[in-house]
């Protein structure tokens, strides 16, 4: 018997599974009261949903890739005018009409991935936001009746899909973002996961290992646009009005997506839901108590932002797991345990 | 011709834009940092100047006095307190970090100054022009005066980089910071520095920028991005590219702006993608690209 025999290589472990069970309870719960008919709650739900996706999008990109964009809402835009392109131009059913506009987002991700993949580091995060604003204002410019140019539009609803328009919404979404995350874990943990990582890691080093940087990168940042527009589209069935100026907005969509995964954890699965929900909450309460301006809350979310990256690198998710080490409800790295052997032959198995 | 005169102008715009962008170029140049509040400094600094000119009634141009040094004041706390622990860490922690700082410095101004926008008075010389060609062509005083200034002040700098005892030592950090502090630079202080001079610079200009036109607490981002498209078009770690990236902005915009009011920004944008995709090291750029 070799000493290899006698390690294991594992990823789950039973607090994994039971917190994972745990996770598909919440799913059940949420579909629950999408379900039911209290708009309120059907709407927090979709809202909080098109959070997650949003930012577990971003950190696929910055915690996993080392791609930090600040230019996402082109993506948000792109997949609402995506939406109002396929269901009020083309007359397509308003909820089929998100796969479309996802994919011609993803496809024009492409041009947009090739230009903003010159830049480096900092200069990649302006530059994605540089093509965010040149697509908002050729969006502007064009003279339709469709895009609605600088006034924007709003989605059409037939009669028949009014009612229950939250319901069917609150569905689609809660489906979008089991299946946003679940792609991302199964992706993470496949083979082109462990090469993403090894580029963020040491990019020299996997290119030195045969990695292609510049295509796992790509792949990621078109897989990232992919979701961001469907979530996005997804949104926008319930919230109606596209405006330009306000899909394509940094302030809107990117900034307190940066916080909420910074607050809950870069580079963990776990770290961008929970953040995604806190800031919601939090966002959510000030609001309606009137605690805060609006300007305050940006302004106490930015230093925020600003403590957490300095003190707090982790975010939350990291402050549990140096808590309970080894906790963790998307087991992504491979750990190596040693429970099959005993004390002789680990002193002999040389 | 009007052409003629959207050119100059714009080459009197690209002044600006070079002033603008010399801070980010020299935060990068030296410590591998891209300060996203950097255009909100700019409008902070035109705000603090418009409240110190409206409470004592003096010049705008005397404000520079008292401005800049707390500029420069606050760039070496913000570069102790915050930018130090961040510096040389993951880049995205340092992304995250200058974005949480624009968002602050926005709203901060937002809360306390509305979004009414300002301008700085320069009273009558602010007006006189110099007609060059007839009545087509005219240039202001002030616009070329700050064109000047923008010339002087990048003349200035690299001369200070390229000959005195602390210029090297910002090279040498900027090349290799492990071995710069083997010969015995302490880094800590050239960065603190090197953020001193991108936060004076940046307030000038945008005190300037605020001579000419309104600005308001949201402006921060666009002259961010006007700064940095500056920097990419002349090439990373070139000065006079810098120089020469904001004048062919400039140019592009009021170019732009000539064709149709509405296309300034986006003829601007337009050129810096052409020239991202054509030369990505930039018209004076070195060719590595870091």
């Amino acid at each position: 018997m070799t000493s290899h025999d006698s390690l294991v290589i594992r990823r789950n472990s039973r607090t994994s599974r039971i917190a994972q069970a745990v996770l598909g309870l919440v799913v059940f719960l949420m579909l629950v009261v999408v379900l039911g008919d209290n708009k309120a709650w059907q709407g927090k739900i979709i809202d909080i949903c098109v959070l997650v996706v949003l930012a577990t999008m971003w950190n696929l990109l910055t915690g996993y890739s080392g791609l930090v964009s600040i230019g996402q809402q082109v993506f948000v835009g792109l997949g609402a005018y995506g939406l109002i392109v396929m269901a009020n131009g083309l007359g397509l059913n308003i909820y089929v009409s998100i796969i479309p506009a996802a994919i011609i987002t993803s496809i024009l991700a492409i041009p947009i991935g090739f230009i903003a993949f010159r830049l480096r580091g900092g200069y990649f995060a302006i530059g994605t936001w540089v093509l965010a604003e040149v697509v908002r204002l050729l969006i502007k410019s064009i003279r339709s009746d469709v895009v609605g140019a600088g006034t924007g539009t709003s989605l059409k609803v037939p009669e028949t899909l009014k009612d229950g328009r939250y319901t069917t919404t609150g569905v689609v979404i809660v489906v979008v973002t089991v299946t946003a995350v679940v792609s991302t874990y199964v992706f993470l943990r496949s083979r082109f996961g462990l090469a993403l990582q090894a580029v963020r890691d040491n990019e020299g080093g996997a290119r030195s290992l045969g990695v292609d940087a510049y295509r796992v990168r790509f792949i990621v940042f078109i897989v990232a646009s992919f979701f961001t527009s469907l979530a996005a589209a997804t949104y926008y069935i319930k919230g109606l009005n596209v405006q330009p100026d306000a899909a394509f907005s940094i302030s809107s969509w990117t900034a307190p997506i940066i916080v909420m995964v910074v607050i809950g954890g870069i580079g963990t699965i776990e770290g961008p839901i929970i953040g995604a929900i806190l800031y919601y909450l939090v966002r959510d309460y000030v609001s309606s108590h009137e605690f805060f301006s609006d300007p305050a809350f940006l302004i106490v979310t930015g230093i925020v932002a600003v403590l957490f990256s300095m003190f707090v690198k982790g975010g939350i998710w990291g402050l549990v797991t140096s808590r309970f080490p080894g906790f963790t409800i998307f087991p992504v790295r491979r750990q190596v345990h040693l429970d099959n052997v005993n004390f002789d032959q680990r002193g002999h198995g040389k | 011709m009007n052409w003629i005169n959207a050119i100059v102008q714009g080459i009197l715009v690209g002044g600006l834009y070079a002033m603008y962008a010399t801070g980010l170029s020299v935060s990068f140049g030296v410590m591998r940092l891209v300060n996203l509040a950097h255009g909100d400094l700019a409008v902070g600094s035109a705000f603090l100047a418009s409240t110190f000119c409206l409470s004592t009634g003096l010049s705008p141009f005397l404000s520079v006095f008292i401005i800049l040094p707390v500029a420069a004041l606050f760039g070496v706390g913000l570069q102790f307190l915050v930018f130090s622990r961040v510096v040389g860490v993951e880049p995205a922690y340092q992304i995250v970090a200058t974005f949480g700082l624009s968002i602050a410095i926005q709203n901060v101004l937002l809360q306390r100054y509305s979004a009414t926008p300002r301008a700085l008075s320069i009273g009558d010389f602010g007006n006189r022009s110099l007609k060059i060609i007839g009545d087509q062509v005219v240039v202001g005083w002030f616009p070329l005066a700050r064109f000047l200034v923008a010339v002087i002040m990048l003349i200035a700098l690299s001369l200070f980089i390229g000959r005195t005892r602390l210029g090297r030592a910002f090279r040498a950090t900027s090349d290799d910071p492990e071995t710069a502090q083997l010969m015995g630079i302490n880094i800590r202080i050239v960065y603190v520095i090197a953020f001193a001079i991108a936060v004076t610079t940046v307030a000038l200009a945008g005190i300037f920028n605020g001579m000419q036109t309104q600005f308001s607490a949201s402006d921060g981002p666009a002259l961010l991005i006007y700064a940095f498209e500056a920097v990419i078009i002349g090439g990373l770690g070139s000065l006079w590219g810098t120089l020469c990236g904001g004048i062919i902005l400039g140019v592009a915009q009021t170019v732009g702006a000539e064709m149709d009011p509405g296309w300034k920004q986006l003829v601007g944008h337009l050129v810096f993608l052409a020239v991202l995709l054509v030369r990505p090291t930039g018209i004076f750029g070195r060719e590595e690209l870091k």
